[in-house]
């Protein structure tokens, strides 16, 4: 449990080095913004509490605002992120429920599901943030278009780093 | 009121998600605040520090290109040096010189975290409010206009970009003195707007804008860019025009911090004669 927990921390520590001092720094053509800190909060054991996961969410998404000068931006939008995974992960249950023990990660529920599960809530993520970021509609679809690139650069970093990182061979 | 409890323990997920999603929505309203918010004089510091660090780490890749620029500007500013004057008259004549008063004083600073493709981008820098860094006071570098202070914590402050959707300075056209203000439209890092230019003015490419000197941030002069492309606005009275940043923002290593030392005699004035309305 004690390694477990260290475990996350690690790749807490990790997540946050790169999104701080890789992605926030390099520009991707000017529109598009990674947001791959997200992945932290994808990959957290289904049965966390949700209070927990709002309190978990909340506090990473205040450490990131820090770093970037945006007062609630990213906590708003991890809020957002963490109260549409408790709904989604219900949604996209398997018939006879999780098991205890299982992980929201390809090696559980194959691939299909997790590019379903984690670019559902990317994508709400990215959409909530980069509105959020404006605070106004006159931009409305640059930013919608901001909003899903991103979003499709994001996950494919996300599943880099899972296909490379978290694809252990414990799978069953 | 057992009723109650019971339902704030079924609904405890939603109640604390609502509870922290206001406190995130009011955090975000308060740093909307063109000027001055209160989350970044609480954090700068922490977040300051650790960015100074990987700075100075990656400040060492563009040193050389960094201190020839700085070399030039060193050499530029010689020739004003006392040294570099000619004395045109005998020295038994002592001039006092009352035609100048110091104005402006500028402070130099490193930017330590810096971001274009924002639509609001802000610019951190090494110096704060021990240094004598306050709200609303300009910032340039040796290229141009650069932004205006946000807020300051002890030792870092944020600038808000010239390139920020809602930042706006007064500027006028060297070649013909006609005044606008510019802002950014938020698509394009290389180019601003130059706005309220009345369409019977002669206008061509190349014209430089400069700053106006109608705020106290910055001093009358300092350039902000050259005209790129501009077009009358069917049915409208003013031009659209473009303006090519002299500023290269994605470069942006040292600025300057502008102190107007007769801000509060000119913001003392402004208000007398307002209440005298």
């Amino acid at each position: 449990m004690i390694s477990e927990i260290v475990r996350y921390l690690i790749s807490l520590f990790a997540l946050l080095l790169v999104q701080i001092f890789v992605l926030n720094q390099i520009e991707f053509a000017g529109y598009i913004r990674p947001y791959l800190y997200v992945l932290f909060l994808l990959l957290l054991p289904i049965e966390i509490r949700g209070w927990l996961m709002l309190v978990i969410g909340f506090s990473l998404g205040l450490i990131m605002d820090t770093f970037t000068q945006t007062p609630g931006m990213n906590t708003s939008a991890c809020l957002v992120l963490v109260f549409s995974r408790q709904y989604l992960l219900k949604l996209i249950a398997p018939r006879e429920g999780y098991e205890t023990g299982q992980l929201p990660r390809p090696e559980f529920f194959g691939w299909k599901w997790f590019l379903i599960y984690s670019s559902i809530l990317v994508g709400i993520h990215h959409i909530w943030l980069f509105y959020a970021e404006v605070f106004h509609f006159k931009y409305f679809f640059s930013t919608l278009f901001r909003a899903i690139f991103s979003t499709v650069f994001t996950e494919v970093l996300v599943l880099l780093t899972v296909l490379f990182f978290y694809n252990s061979s414990k799978a069953k | 009121m057992r009723n109650l409890v019971e339902l704030i323990l079924k609904y405890h997920f939603l109640i604390i998600f609502v509870v922290l999603q206001l406190f995130a929505f009011y955090l975000l309203v308060s740093g909307n605040n063109y000027q001055n918010n209160k989350f970044t004089n609480l954090t700068g510091d922490v977040s300051g520090s650790v960015l100074e660090h990987y700075h100075n780490f990656t400040n060492y890749i563009n040193l050389n290109e960094k201190n020839d620029k700085l070399a030039e500007e060193n050499a530029f500013l010689k020739q004003y040096e006392k040294y570099s004057l000619k004395k045109l008259f005998s020295d038994k004549v002592k001039i006092e010189d009352t035609l100048y008063q110091q104005q402006y004083l500028y402070m130099s600073a490193e930017v330590i975290d810096n971001s274009v493709s924002n639509k609001k981008n802000y610019i951190l820098i090494n110096k704060g409010r021990i240094n004598g860094i306050m709200p609303e006071m300009g910032v340039i570098s040796s290229d141009g206009v650069v932004g205006i202070v946000k807020s300051s914590s002890d030792n870092f402050s944020v600038i808000v970009s010239l390139l920020h959707i809602e930042s706006k300075v007064s500027a006028f056209i060297e070649e013909n003195n006609y005044f606008g203000s510019i802002s950014w439209s938020g698509d394009d890092e290389r180019s601003l707007l130059l706005n309220d230019i009345p369409n019977y003015v002669s206008l061509k490419k190349g014209y430089h804008v400069k700053t106006s000197g109608y705020s106290s941030a910055f001093p009358k002069g300092v350039p902000i860019g050259i005209i790129k492309s501009f077009e009358r606005v069917e049915n409208g009275s003013f031009y659209n025009i473009d303006v090519e940043v002299s500023t290269d923002f994605r470069k942006l290593s040292h600025v300057y911090i502008v102190k107007d030392l007769m801000k509060m005699e000119r913001q003392k004035i402004m208000e007398e004669a307002t209440l005298n309305d």
